[in-house]
């Protein structure tokens, strides 16, 4: 298949985990055109891993662009919400209700270490176990245990244990 | 993880993955990165042509070095050997040859030894030692003049300049049942090693 068909399939889901990864919507568009140039410069060996080798490759240079001091991201939190132009302009009730949500995520996920933020995440983007295992460089069996944690840390920031009944 | 944690991880994952997506950012147009992706390639290819440029330097300047030269003439040997089916001459050892320029080692490959001088010389001598090592080695030792020492299956040829000064000494297992020496055009003269430490010195212009 070709690259930019790669690209049109996978570009979007690979933007929203990164953008949730590193809580920079601009940082996540760099780190999806990394990714494929990445993968037009060292392709990975077997093509039916493709996907987990994506989100694993664009885990690895989310990491290291935050790391970098290159980006300010303090400053990019600050920024309002991008909207598609043409939209109509947005209920500024529902809209400061979404941005205190965005804030809360965002700092529930920070709180949690790279390792078991990438776990979380692509467990929501549909991976399976093994899958997560092998791209964030842990065992299968560890994979649920991670997860559970991760989640657990999370209740304590988000309201998630309000539909458990706790 | 705990009992309690197993029964809350789906509830608690469903309640996160509705949160997320209430809090996604929308999706920019994000462009195909072809013009970065062109520009990796190009990159790729130069530091490729670069790789084979400096490779094709190396063995071209190697091919000029004796032993290498050497080297390469017994690989084809053997090659010939194993795709004729003639049985397949010793191999130098990788390790074997030596790294002085105009010295070789090697493992002869069966009781008998050809040792071929390609001309006479203006001068210099042709020194045959018998060792208690299983390996042989050929060198030259002084003198001016080129001469490449070429490992042959059966032997050595030493191909040398008719204006040369340079002497050989060539040093073979004792347990050499024969050698055969022809210098230039002269008749091949037999020795016998018999022993370890013997020696025989042929004066390379007497063969004229």
């Amino acid at each position: 298949m070709q690259l930019a068909e790669l690209f049109a399939r996978h570009h979007q889901e690979l933007y929203r985990y990164a953008a949730r990864f590193t809580g920079d919507p601009d940082l996540a568009e760099d780190v999806v055109q990394d990714a494929f140039v990445r993968l037009a410069e060292r392709p990975p060996a077997d093509d039916s891993q493709l996907r987990g080798w994506l989100f694993r490759v664009a885990t690895t240079i989310a990491l290291d662009a935050m790391r970098s001091a290159r980006r300010r991201l303090a400053l990019v939190r600050e920024r309002p919400d991008r909207q598609p132009m043409g939209d109509a302009p947005p209920d500024p009730a529902a809209a400061l209700e979404r941005a205190e949500t965005r804030r809360r995520v965002r700092e529930a996920l920070a709180a949690l270490g790279p390792k078991e933020r990438a776990v979380l995440l692509m467990r929501e983007e549909g991976f399976m176990h093994r899958e997560i295992a092998a791209a964030v460089g842990t065992t299968t069996q560890s994979v649920g245990t991670m997860i559970a944690r991760a989640l657990e840390k999370l209740a304590r920031h988000l309201d998630l244990d309000e539909e458990a009944g706790r | 993880m705990s009992q309690d944690q197993s029964d809350l991880a789906e509830p608690r994952a469903r309640r996160l993955s509705a949160l997320l997506r209430e809090a996604d950012p929308p999706v920019p147009p994000i462009a195909f990165p072809a013009e970065r992706i062109a520009r990796a390639a190009r990159r790729r290819a130069l530091v490729r042509w670069r790789v084979a440029a400096a490779i094709a330097v190396l063995a071209l300047a190697a091919v000029g070095v004796a032993p290498v030269r050497a080297w390469i003439v017994q690989a084809a040997h053997a090659l010939w050997a194993a795709a004729a089916g003639t049985p397949k001459p010793a191999a130098i050892p990788p390790a074997a040859a030596n790294p002085t320029a105009g010295a070789v080692t090697f493992s002869p490959a069966s009781g008998s030894f050809v040792l071929r001088v390609a001309r006479t010389q203006a001068a210099g001598t042709l020194t045959v030692e018998t060792t208690d090592r299983a390996v042989a080695s050929a060198a030259v030792s002084g003198g001016r003049g080129s001469a490449e020492l070429v490992v042959l299956p059966d032997g050595l040829r030493i191909v040398n300049d008719s204006g040369a000064t340079a002497s050989y000494v060539v040093r073979v297992p004792a347990t050499i049942g024969r050698i055969a020496v022809g210098i230039g055009p002269a008749a091949t003269r037999a020795l016998v090693p018999s022993e370890p430490g013997q020696r025989w010195v042929l004066d390379l212009r007497a063969a004229r």
